[in-house]
């Protein structure tokens, strides 16, 4: 009936009982057309890119969302630009798209609209659900062995799945100790970081004599904000996040860690948790924190003191995670953009943009010939800050299952380190519920996790 | 237009066969009103299919969406009935979410409401530099809450910050605001209820300005002292004002989200997580878009519900002039 009307057409005639049942039809059919050329097809417009009138006659158009302002971000346009000046075929342009939280949430609304960037920067925790999901590109047909033997195996590994790989390491990092040398020297201790965490806690009292900032000193600073750094402590300790897909973060070293963490803060009193990371040490407050290699740049333009980085301390046992971020194509974007989209990631995976970057920003050089670039060389000798990271990469390891692959893994985690470096809630209790809720999380993507990675690393 | 809608026109006696009669009808009632219902459908149509699209599809696909399990990624949501509902309504952190959220509701629209009749009381009077203080007051409401909380974040610092330098001559430590759950959620509503002050307090200036003189002089007369005027004259004329404030206030809190993302990301574990705060979680951070619609389904009823109420019982107290 309200067919005919339509038909007839007649505005005045649509009746309220048409206008409702067209509204409810679009309900149903909107998620199923939202489902028609998702993830597999060749229908992926691209995201806005404004080209600048020296580049608009190029072909192909190459947009890369990232996760680096400030001075990383200008390091990673230098070489945008370079790759531009390159060649007279592709332009290509970064996009700073926030955190890598918000860069995802980004990207997983850019998927929904079906237009997205040629290249996602995803951090180390944030692509493998898009994986799951069969919308990442393999990229095994473009990068040859030549490629993928020139990174450190060690980085390029945490992207490759049953031989394939799908996110290429570029921004990669460890957590190292940094430490304040002048507060070091004042206090008496010798300038270098702890060999182990109980160390670090002998030194505690000669540290907490120190005034800063009118204050007594710190030992550390803690991350509330993120696990990686609870994640390196607790394979120290001797424990893990995970075993394969078995939680096991409620178990032995991880709650021995956790345990001699709170008792720093609240029994010491020598370590406090951090309302924003960082900024305690970079205002010399702190003795010595763990964080990323890539904030090696950042804490230089920091501090007003002179930095030393050592490996982080050892328990009882060596051993740290990599984390950082890499690159991935989706699959639904046609064939030309993504062949393009490759051109600029082996721009990026040369030894020479490998060494510019992380001379530039502190991140590690992912391809091994980087560091036998002359400029490399140099700063290595003149800082030895840098090699810290690089040194420590022999004993790197991909992060635990879980913490890779549940995706809300890192804040149930860190939720748990607020309750118990904020709290001095017990590690034991916080941590069996931390367990649980990693667990609901597995439950959750283990029929995806099997069907497509299984065993295979 | 009466007409049409009522059917006024009779029947011809050659309306032999059904179906005619009203078309016809339509015809003569497009050839009379004819411009009337375009210059009606030019006007209203846009804006109806505005409002369509940008505020009825989003609650309906939303309500769709609560039904269904989804991470947002791929390609098509699993219908799984009311299994998020029961998932949220089991689960003791959402209870905790909900009382939280009553918590910062109440003392943010009690704090801005009370702080801000109070400032206006000094705002309204005529003193020197009134135009700048008010719009120094007013500020805090047009700044962006990201501004705000780096800004808070700074002062609230237990190491550096502002507050410290206050508080350290006194030989009183001080507290991990943003760091401990004690405190976190309090710090929240601190800064919010700051916010709004501004606000309310300049609509409040602005209701005071249009009361009538008249009644002040008479209860003066009376020989009413200030609190008298203040209790019995101007604190119920402005009823009117404090319905709309109360009513903008409460949306207001529950959507509230800014501050809380930058100052304490509704941490230590879920101590300042309010239910806007959870919707985002669970949809951004956990890519759980079942969850999150459910819980945006439940803030909806509960904004409903109070609306309702408050226009049912809390408009009889209102006193218009």
């Amino acid at each position: 009936m309200s067919g005919q009307r339509l038909s007839q057409g007649s505005g005045a005639t649509l009746s309220r009982r048409s206008l409702l049942g067209l509204v409810g039809a679009g309900t149903l059919l909107a998620p199923a057309l939202a489902g028609c050329s998702h993830g597999g097809g060749s229908g992926f417009a691209q995201v806005d890119v404004k080209v600048p009138k020296k580049y608009d006659k190029r072909k192909q158009k190459v947009v890369l969302w990232s996760s680096w302002n400030a001075s990383a971000g200008k390091v990673l346009d230098g070489l945008v630009e370079k790759f531009n000046d390159s060649q007279d075929e592709i332009y290509a342009q970064a996009q700073y798209q926030g955190n890598y939280f918000d860069a995802t949430s980004k990207v997983t609304a850019a998927l929904r609209a079906k237009a997205v960037p040629d290249i996602m920067a995803f951090g180390q925790t944030a692509w493998q659900i898009f994986f799951l999901n069969e919308t990442l590109e393999d990229l095994g047909d473009y990068a040859d062995e030549k490629f993928s033997s020139s990174f450190h195996p060690n980085l390029y590994d945490a992207g490759v799945i049953r031989n394939r790989p799908y996110w290429i390491s570029f921004a990669r990092s460890t957590p190292i100790m940094y430490y304040n040398k002048d507060l070091f020297a004042k206090a008496g201790l010798p300038d270098r970081g702890p060999r182990t965490w109980t160390e670090l806690r002998e030194w505690g009292p000669a540290l907490v004599r120190q005034k800063a900032a009118g204050k007594s000193a710190k030992v550390t600073e803690l991350s509330g904000g993120d696990s990686w750094e609870f994640e390196a402590s607790v394979w120290e300790f001797g424990g893990r996040i995970s075993h394969g897909l078995d939680v096991v973060v409620n178990k032995g070293g991880a709650v021995e860690c956790a345990e001699f963490m709170r008792k720093l803060i609240f029994q010491d009193k020598m370590a406090i948790l951090a309302s924003e990371y960082g900024t305690n040490f970079n205002n010399g407050l702190v003795g010595a924190y763990m964080n990323s290699t890539g904030a090696l740049a950042g804490t230089y333009e920091a501090a007003k003191f002179e930095v030393g980085c050592s490996p982080l301390p050892t328990q009882v046992t060596r051993g740290v995670p990599t984390g950082g971020a890499g690159f991935s194509i989706f699959k639904g974007v046609p064939k030309e953009r993504k062949q393009a989209a490759w051109e600029v990631i082996k721009f990026l995976s040369s030894p020479e943009s490998s060494a510019a970057w992380s001379l530039g920003t502190g991140y590690l050089p992912v391809v091994k010939a980087a560091v036998n670039q002359p400029d490399y060389r140099k700063a290595m000798q003149k800082d030895p800050n840098r090699g810290v990271a690089v040194a420590q990469l022999a004993h790197a390891g991909q992060l635990d299952e879980v913490d890779a692959y549940v995706q809300n893994a890192s804040p149930i985690i860190y939720g748990g380190l607020q309750k118990i470096y904020g709290d001095n809630r017990p590690s034991q209790e916080v941590l069996d519920d931390v367990a649980r809720q990693l667990r609901a999380g597995e439950k959750k993507i283990k029929p995806m996790y099997d069907k497509l990675v299984g065993g295979a690393g | 237009m009466t007409g049409v809608l009522t059917g006024r026109a009779r029947p011809s006696s050659r309306s032999t066969s059904p179906g005619r009669t009203p078309r016809r009808r339509l015809r003569r009632a497009l050839r009379r009103h004819g411009k009337e219902y375009l210059l009606f459908a030019a006007l209203v149509g846009p804006n109806l299919a505005l409002i369509l699209v940008f505020s009825y599809w989003p609650v309906i696909y939303n309500l769709y969406l609560s039904f269904t399990s989804w991470d947002m990624i791929s390609p098509t949501p699993t219908w799984v009935g009311l299994d998020e509902y029961r998932q949220l309504f089991t689960s003791a952190d959402f209870g905790h979410v909900l009382l939280n959220t009553l918590k910062f509701v109440v003392l943010i629209v009690v704090g801005a409401i009370v702080g801000g009749l109070a400032t206006s009381l000094v705002l309204n009077q005529r003193l020197r530099g009134r135009g700048l203080v008010r719009t120094i007051s007013f500020a805090p409401h047009i700044i962006s809450g990201a501004a705000i909380a780096a800004l808070w974040l700074f002062m609230l610092d237990p190491s550096f910050g502002l507050l410290r330098a206050l508080l350290d001559p006194l030989g009183i430590s001080s507290p991990q605001w943003t760091t401990s759950s004690h405190y976190s959620l309090y710090a929240l509503v601190m800064v919010y209820a700051w916010k709004g002050i501004g606000f309310c307090a300049i609509i409040y200036v602005a209701g005071m300005q249009n009361l009538p003189a008249d009644l002040f002089e008479a209860a003066t007369l009376d020989g009413a002292n200030g609190w008298q005027r203040f209790r019995h004259v101007t604190f119920p004329l402005l009823s009117p004002v404090t319905y709309f404030l109360v009513v903008t206030s409460i949306i207001g809190a529950f959507q509230a989200y800014d501050v809380t993302a930058v100052m304490t990301g509704g941490g230590p574990g879920q101590s300042s997580t309010t239910l806007s705060w959870f919707i985002y979680q669970q949809a951004f951070q956990a890519s759980n878009a079942g969850l999150a619609a459910a819980a945006a389904m439940v803030m909806l009823v509960i904004l409903l519900t109070i609306t309702i109420l408050i226009a049912r019982y809390g408009e009889r107290r209102v006193t218009y002039q």
